[in-house]
């Protein structure tokens, strides 16, 4: 990849990846850090990485590395979880999109990752395997469930609003 | 051949009635010849274990139901996700509608579902794109980069030529008329008075000029005024000298003062007149483009004390000028006025180096 294409990278690329962390994570300053990680990964991998694959890459790097964030934040014990209980109570609800993404918060690490890849960049069964390293059977597993809680909950949410 | 060694092997046969009739026949023969063993046998045949009738509680959870696909375990979710997932079979797009058809109600669900996709929001953007961009390097082999340094060192020292020249130019004009003043007060002493006249002259255009200004647009005076270490400038535009040399809007007009017309000089720019008349008895010639250098050269006459140095500093100046960007050549010099070295300073890069000495 040449360092135009890097660059073409950053402008195409940057905003899905952030968005992704964002969500994957629930914290800005996290998936900030995630971005930056993932494009310095990119860029010492650049002459190896062809542009074509570069967005595959680049979700990787960034699934791999909220991963890590999540897990190293449950180790020391996280603050924000505790928050996210407290808010539950006090939100109140504008339109669909927002009762979806709160619920999503809800949802387990792995299966809010591969749903935001689903929904949010379009990604096929495949794509996603070839990202997070699962299988297939597992991917669609991950999918139908968190499909079913986000479905459960915005029906039991639809009868309140 | 039952022996004391293996007859455990035929008495468990026996008791479980695994043994043929004829090996049967032998151990009751060899128990009679050994009548220990043969009351051992006589217990072991009472002892059996009963099983109870324990159950295990648990058998359900362990079962599985007769639907689970994808972790999901209702045909009905599972095919309402499949289709709105897009994964959804021609066989089972038939059960689905068969489905529906039975149940009206799961159209509320399947509307549910159509609802959970997650839409991005496209004003959420990462801030900090342009700290990851990266500047291209030009890698550029050694003859190359003597070849456009030599290259931009010619049009340096071009450039500073060329302002050299059109600095020399100008001042000479100056040198005219200053000359031209001054040959009749050589020849002809008598012309004093004519001077004098001259003055007086110059004193009433200035007098007219401040009442002119003060009747018309007193105001201006006040806003216009930027008098450097004391001289009266008068500016104007291309167009004002060749129509109204002293415009009102176009006059900068400090004080008046008697004028030595020996001491005034004249000089141009693209885009102005300006005469500078001293107090003092020093010329001052106030022109942004010459630097100290050429002026003290020019003054002379001579160009033999400018050097290639100061040639290519000229050249920065001017090219630093036309372009508006921020570069800066100067050189060091020792106590003969040699350079000793010289150092550039621009956005991009700066350097400094010694002046070899052959």
């Amino acid at each position: 990849m040449t360092v135009q294409e890097y660059n073409r990278c950053v402008d195409d690329h940057a905003d899905g990846i952030f968005r992704f962390a964002l969500k994957t994570l629930g914290d800005r300053d996290k998936a900030n850090d995630v971005v930056q990680d993932t494009f310095e990964r990119l860029w010492v991998k650049h002459e190896e990485v062809s542009y074509i694959k570069s967005k595959s890459y680049l979700f990787t790097t960034a699934y791999h590395a909220s991963i890590d964030t999540i897990r190293s934040d449950k180790k020391q014990g996280s603050i924000e979880e505790l928050k996210t209980i407290n808010l539950e109570t006090n939100n109140s609800y504008n339109d669909l999109q927002e009762v979806l993404h709160f619920a999503l918060k809800k949802l387990p690490e792995i299966q809010r990752s591969v749903i935001l890849l689903r929904d949010y960049e379009g990604y096929s069964y495949q794509e996603i395997e070839e990202i997070t390293g699962l299988n297939e059977s597992q991917v669609k597993v991950y999918i139908y469930r968190a499909r079913l809680a986000l479905k459960e909950f915005i029906g039991s949410m639809e009868t309140i609003i | 051949m039952i022996t004391r060694e293996n007859y455990e092997v035929f008495i468990i046969d026996y008791l479980d009635g695994n043994l043929n009739p004829g090996l049967a026949e032998e151990l009751h023969r060899f128990l009679q010849l050994n009548p220990d063993l043969a009351e051992e046998f006589e217990g072991l045949s009472s002892v059996s274990l009963t099983p109870k009738n324990i159950e295990f509680e648990g058998k359900e959870l362990l079962k599985k139901k007769s639907f689970s696909r994808h972790g999901i375990e209702s045909e009905t979710t599972y095919l309402l996700i499949a289709e709105h997932e897009g994964d959804i079979s021609e066989e089972e797009k038939f059960q689905l509608s068969k489905l529906l058809n039975e149940n009206p109600s799961l159209q509320n669900d399947r509307i549910i579902f159509s609802k959970t996709k997650l839409v991005a929001n496209p004003n959420e953007k990462f801030e900090y794109k342009m700290k990851f961009k990266r500047t291209p390097v030009i890698k550029l082999k050694q003859h190359s980069l003597r070849f456009a340094l030599s290259i931009a060192a010619s049009l340096l020292i071009f450039v500073g030529l060329f302002a050299l020249v059109n600095t020399r130019l100008v001042t000479n004009q100056n040198f005219i008329v200053q000359s031209q003043e001054q040959k009749p007060q050589k020849e002809k002493p008598e012309t004093e008075h004519l001077k004098n006249n001259e003055h007086q002259e110059v004193l009433l255009v200035n007098q007219e000029f401040e009442k002119k200004i003060a009747e018309e647009k007193p105001e201006s005076l006040h806003k216009k005024e930027t008098v450097d270490g004391g001289d009266i400038r008068f500016m104007s535009t291309p167009q004002e000298q060749t129509e109204a040399p002293f415009s009102k809007e176009a006059v900068v007009l400090k004080r008046v003062e008697p004028i030595d017309l020996q001491k005034v000089t004249l000089t141009q720019t693209k885009s102005t007149i300006e005469i500078a008349i001293p107090r003092t008895s020093n010329t001052m010639v106030h022109h942004a483009e010459l630097s100290q250098k050429a002026k003290n050269t020019l003054s002379k006459g001579s160009l033999k004390d400018v050097g290639l140095f100061d040639i290519v500093q000229l050249g920065v100046n001017k090219f630093s000028q036309a372009t508006g960007t921020n570069l800066k050549l100067e050189g060091e010099r020792n106590r003969e006025g040699k350079l000793v070295k010289v150092e550039f300073n621009s956005k991009l890069f700066a350097l400094s180096t010694p002046v070899r000495k052959k």
